[in-house]
């Protein structure tokens, strides 16, 4: 099950499950809509588990973007080949920070 | 009303008066109602033509004994009937034989009140379980029935609403400068794939387009999004201005539904024009053999308000082909770099790679449903297309 880690205004979302589909794509968004309160500024995705995204797991993460206040940040770390490409085809790679690992994000975020 | 307060109407089959005077006058006084048959064929009349919860029958009886009786009884009626042999002690055959015959009960010669008021309270349990049982078949029945009209008619509606959806998309053949065919395989009878080809002054557009998810909500909003591309483009507006609008009206549509899609022009005289709004990037397959992808694009529409869409210039020379398809091609199982061999190797099937290509994804998912919906669009230049 994805689970969310709040420190301060950051949450950190460990995404389950290789595949982010229509049928993963529920749980997700529960999981998400619960966890990230308003208090969250900062959000970041840990993807490492994720071997596929669908078109409703890429509406569920835009989603998340979109319910952070303006200043707000979404990085993803350690997407898999398939999900990157996803996200180069969608032209979502110029506005999502990316990084190879968890701990690389998280040095990004200030932490 | 509980069974329990229902007189419980018993059949005595009884060929000696007196016998079965006594047995009615004990069955009265515990709250029977009770009727009398003097043979076997009278009592399979009445068992006929009435109905009764309990049959007290002898055994031994001119013609017809009671188990002959019982077997017979068993055969004609659809109801259950709890049937009570009337036996003398030490009969044990015949008790065996009775109960293959279909008895439930054995009374034992002369009968006591106190015996017959024992075995009359548990032919009442079993006859209350038993109208238990089948009322809840009858209701299990009924729902059962009710489930599969209602099945029949999402299945009836999911049709006619799939042909509404195909009667939409452009038939294969030639619209003015652009030869085409195509292959379009919902996961169910309709989904959120869609395209079109249609003629607009001396040039000739086409779109794709792909809304998230499948089904219904992606189907419906699919059908929405077609016809006002369609709309657009009839009115005169450039790629750019068609996927700018439909992003903005999207957008502000409550949820998170969005949609990839593809828009060209063909002018004549002129290079292609071409915007990709996050749809997976076309095939460009040369008639030299040679197969590319063409990239240039960005962001869905309905995804965010400020997107903005840039159309690009593609070179298709005569004899090249555009291969557009939706990410449900790589979901049944064929990766980029196949799809590039696949497109190559097709160079000189000229539109009809559409077909193939759709064929070839029904193999690789070995004739099962694809779990996304499929759509393929082939283009080329009619006039001088290598056929």
């Amino acid at each position: 099950m994805t689970t969310v880690d709040t420190q301060g205004d950051l949450a950190i979302v460990h995404v389950a499950g290789d595949r982010l589909d229509a049928a993963a794509t529920a749980a997700f968004k529960q999981a998400t809509t619960e966890g990230i309160g308003a208090g969250t500024a900062k959000v970041l995705l840990d993807l490492s588990a994720v071997q596929f995204v669908d078109s409703t797991g890429l509406g569920a993460i835009v989603a998340i973007m979109k319910r952070l206040p303006a200043s707000g940040v979404l990085v993803l770390a350690a997407a898999r080949q398939p999900v990157r490409r996803l996200l180069q085809i969608t032209g979502l790679d110029r506005l999502f920070r990316q990084f190879d690992t968890v701990e690389e994000a998280l040095a990004d975020l200030g932490r | 009303m509980s069974a329990a307060e229902i007189p419980l109407r018993v059949l005595v089959v009884e060929d000696d008066d007196i016998a079965a005077d006594y047995l009615c006058v004990l069955l009265d006084e515990l709250g029977c109602s009770a009727s009398v048959a003097t043979n076997g064929e009278e009592a399979l009349a009445i068992l006929r033509k009435s109905r009764f919860d309990i049959m007290l029958t002898d055994w031994m009886m001119p013609k017809m004994d009671g188990i002959e009786l019982i077997r017979q009884a068993r055969e004609a009626l659809q109801h259950y009937l709890h049937v009570v042999l009337l036996t003398a002690p030490g009969e044990e055959r015949t008790m065996r034989t009775a109960l293959e015959a279909g008895a439930d009960d054995f009374l034992y010669k002369p009968i006591s009140p106190t015996q017959l008021q024992l075995g009359l309270a548990t032919a009442r349990r079993v006859l209350e379980l038993q109208q238990r049982l089948e009322r809840r078949n009858r209701a299990l029945a009924e729902s059962t029935r009710r489930v599969r009209a209602a099945y029949r008619q999402l299945k009836r509606d999911l049709e006619a609403a799939g042909s509404m959806q195909r009667s939409l998309i452009t038939p294969d053949g030639t619209t003015g400068l652009v030869s085409h065919a195509s292959f379009l395989q919902p996961s169910i009878e309709i989904g959120g794939d869609s395209f079109g080809v249609l003629p607009l002054g001396e040039a000739t557009f086409f779109f794709a387009l792909d809304v998230s998810g499948h089904g219904v909500p992606a189907a419906l909003n699919s059908f929405a999004i077609h016809q006002r591309v369609v709309q657009l483009a009839a009115a005169g507006a450039g790629l750019a201005e068609i996927a700018g609008e439909i992003n903005r009206e999207l957008v502000r549509q409550p949820g998170d539904s969005y949609a990839t899609a593809l828009f060209g022009l063909v002018s004549p005289g002129t290079e292609m024009t071409l915007l990709r709004a996050g749809h997976p990037p076309p095939v460009i397959i040369r008639s030299s053999g040679a197969a590319e992808f063409a990239e240039a694009g960005g962001l869905p529409i309905g995804m965010f308000e400020a997107a903005e869409f840039e159309p690009c210039s593609i070179d298709l020379r005569t004899g090249d082909l555009l291969l557009c398809y939706s990410d449900g091609v790589m979901e049944s199982g064929m990766g980029e770099e196949d799809l590039l061999a696949f497109a190559a190797a097709e160079h000189e099937s000229g539109v009809s790679v559409a077909g193939r290509l759709g064929a070839e994804l029904t193999r690789l998912r070995t004739g099962t449903a694809p779990p996304d919906d499929i759509s393929v669009l082939a283009i080329a230049q009619a006039s001088k297309e290598k056929e």
